[in-house]
């Protein structure tokens, strides 16, 4: 039993030593009925206003379907749950880039390291100033900044890694 | 076209001729074709190099962003048969010294270009559409998407099926030919075979190399070198014209640091030639971080030359003078006449 435990470990090590490349890390940006956006020009600006904030409220009861706004509502827990998000979205003092990389002032919603190549096949070239992805499980929030200031939000439906049996 | 660059570049800096060639052996005889090479940067992050303690950081951002626009200015306003296009030579991005143990983080490229965001959007902007070559402080960056259409080198000229006679490299692969001489041959088939990228053992392969090459080094006393990098008699009044030949490095007359990678520069590209049916006449490089142009005459009359850009980062000194100053370099090639310029803040 020794002799088998100790051959699946070195199995193991080896099998870690092989495959020592990683793979970068990217988002892609989905197609249009499942963003927040149709064109660039109608990105949401930060912070938000009451009129923006209303739209996102809106795609976010949709279950991030625009073709089911105004029509079903797919997640009805979506305003009460994102609340206090876009409470702090709509206040400039939490704008800054650093709220979202090194004071992770989102971490509630947003818990895990954000990823800073998104691929937009909309545009001519990939961005010069890397936006910053992250996500709450259920879609992906796109931060575009500058000059160290969010400005502008794109939000994506995430597509699930696992389908749960 | 060089002088049309000259007025531009004194109206954003004061300008002292580091090098000039002009020779019709050079092999670039296009009048209306203007090659610009912006070599090693080096830029991190503001945090990073607090926290490294990095004796040495990007010279004049400043000046270099202006540069950058004064550029682009240059190549919108080009005449519709003229072709101007801007090099950066490698070593953009010092991901090295950002990251150390680069595999564990993914957003470090981004971190240095949040630092400097008016210089990378200058130097990376759509008008100006600079092509980059991967350096050995930032090849890791061939894995991410954004980075796919960085290359490793590029011919010139481009703009017919004429014959490449011009080679462009960041230039650490004549490291590799001193210290890896026998893990480099296949690696040089896909540097210098023209209409042959390398794929993805290649590129890691060369990373690989890389690797081994920087050893343990962190760089925070120096990249190439603590001293200024010698770069002969600097030529300060530029109202006249530009001489035919000014510091020029020959065997003859140089000493050995000013013709590092002469004889290896010129070896593989007498190789290529042999090979791969081409016309190399002209290497440019970066990676020394020591500007300069340097010859090989042959008994036969033929010429070759190595343009070594210099860098913006490190220093650098010259014949007479008592103080070094900061390494902020640029090349061009065009109509047979290669120029290297210092440049300072006005």
């Amino acid at each position: 039993m020794k002799k088998v435990t100790f051959l699946l470990i070195t199995i193991l090590l080896l099998s870690n030593i092989g495959c020592s490349s990683v793979q970068v890390p990217y988002v892609a940006v989905r197609e249009a009925k499942f963003r927040s956006e149709r064109t660039q020009s109608e990105r949401i600006k930060l912070p938000l206003t009451t009129e923006s904030r209303k739209r996102l409220i809106d795609f976010l009861k949709a279950g991030g379907d625009t073709s089911r706004v105004g029509s079903e509502i797919a997640d009805p827990e979506a305003e009460r749950h994102y609340a206090q998000l876009l409470n702090m979205l709509s206040d400039a003092r939490n704008l800054s880039l650093q709220d979202l990389t090194e004071k992770q002032t989102f971490k509630d919603w947003f818990p895990d390291i954000p990823i800073r190549q998104v691929i937009d096949a909309r545009e001519e070239a990939p961005p010069i100033i890397d936006p910053v992805a992250v996500t709450d499980g259920k879609y992906w929030w796109i931060f575009y900044h500058r000059h160290k200031q969010l400005t502008e939000l794109l939000v994506v439906k995430a597509i699930p890694h696992e389908i749960k049996r | 076209m060089h002088d049309r660059l000259l007025t531009i570049l004194q109206s954003v800096a004061n300008i002292r001729l580091v090098a000039s060639l002009r020779d019709e052996r050079l092999g670039f005889p296009d009048k209306k074709d203007l090659r610009i090479f912006i070599p090693d940067i080096h830029l991190i992050s503001e945090k990073r190099r607090k926290q490294g303690g990095f004796v040495f950081a990007t010279n004049h951002t400043e000046l270099l962003t202006s540069l950058a626009l004064a550029l682009t200015d240059l190549k919108t306003k080009k005449a519709n048969d003229e072709t101007i296009v801007v090099y950066q030579l490698g070593d953009f991005l010092d991901l090295w010294r950002e990251a150390p143990g680069v595999d564990e983080q993914f957003d470090f490229a981004s971190r240095i270009k949040d630092d400097h965001e008016d210089l990378v959007l200058a130097l990376m902007g759509e008008k100006l559409k600079a092509r980059f070559l991967l350096g050995n402080h930032d090849f890791d960056l061939y894995r991410w998407p954004d980075y796919s259409s960085w290359d490793r080198r590029y011919y010139l000229p481009d703009t017919s099926l004429q014959s490449p006679s011009t080679v462009l490299f960041h230039g650490d692969i004549f490291d590799w030919v001193e210290w890896f001489p026998d893990k480099i041959q296949d690696i040089l088939v896909y540097l210098f075979a023209p209409h042959l990228s390398p794929n993805d053992y290649r590129l890691g392969q060369m990373q690989t190399l890389i690797r081994q090459s920087h050893g343990k080094r962190n760089y925070r006393t120096y990249i190439q070198d603590q001293r200024p990098a010698t770069v002969g008699l600097i030529r300060e009044d530029m109202t006249d014209n530009i001489p035919e030949r000014w510091n020029v490095q020959t065997k003859d007359s140089s000493s050995p640091e000013n013709l590092k990678f002469l004889e290896s520069a010129y070896n593989y590209c007498i190789k290529a030639n042999t090979d791969y049916q081409m016309n190399l006449k002209v290497a440019v490089i970066g990676h020394t971080h020591h500007a300069r142009i340097a010859v090989h005459e042959t008994d036969e009359g033929d010429l070759f030359t190595l343009i070594d850009c210099g860098a913006w980062i490190e220093n650098c000194i010259a014949d007479g003078e008592s103080s070094s100053a900061p390494n902020a370099q640029i090349a061009a090639l065009s109509a047979n006449e290669a120029r290297i310029y210092q440049l300072g803040p006005k």
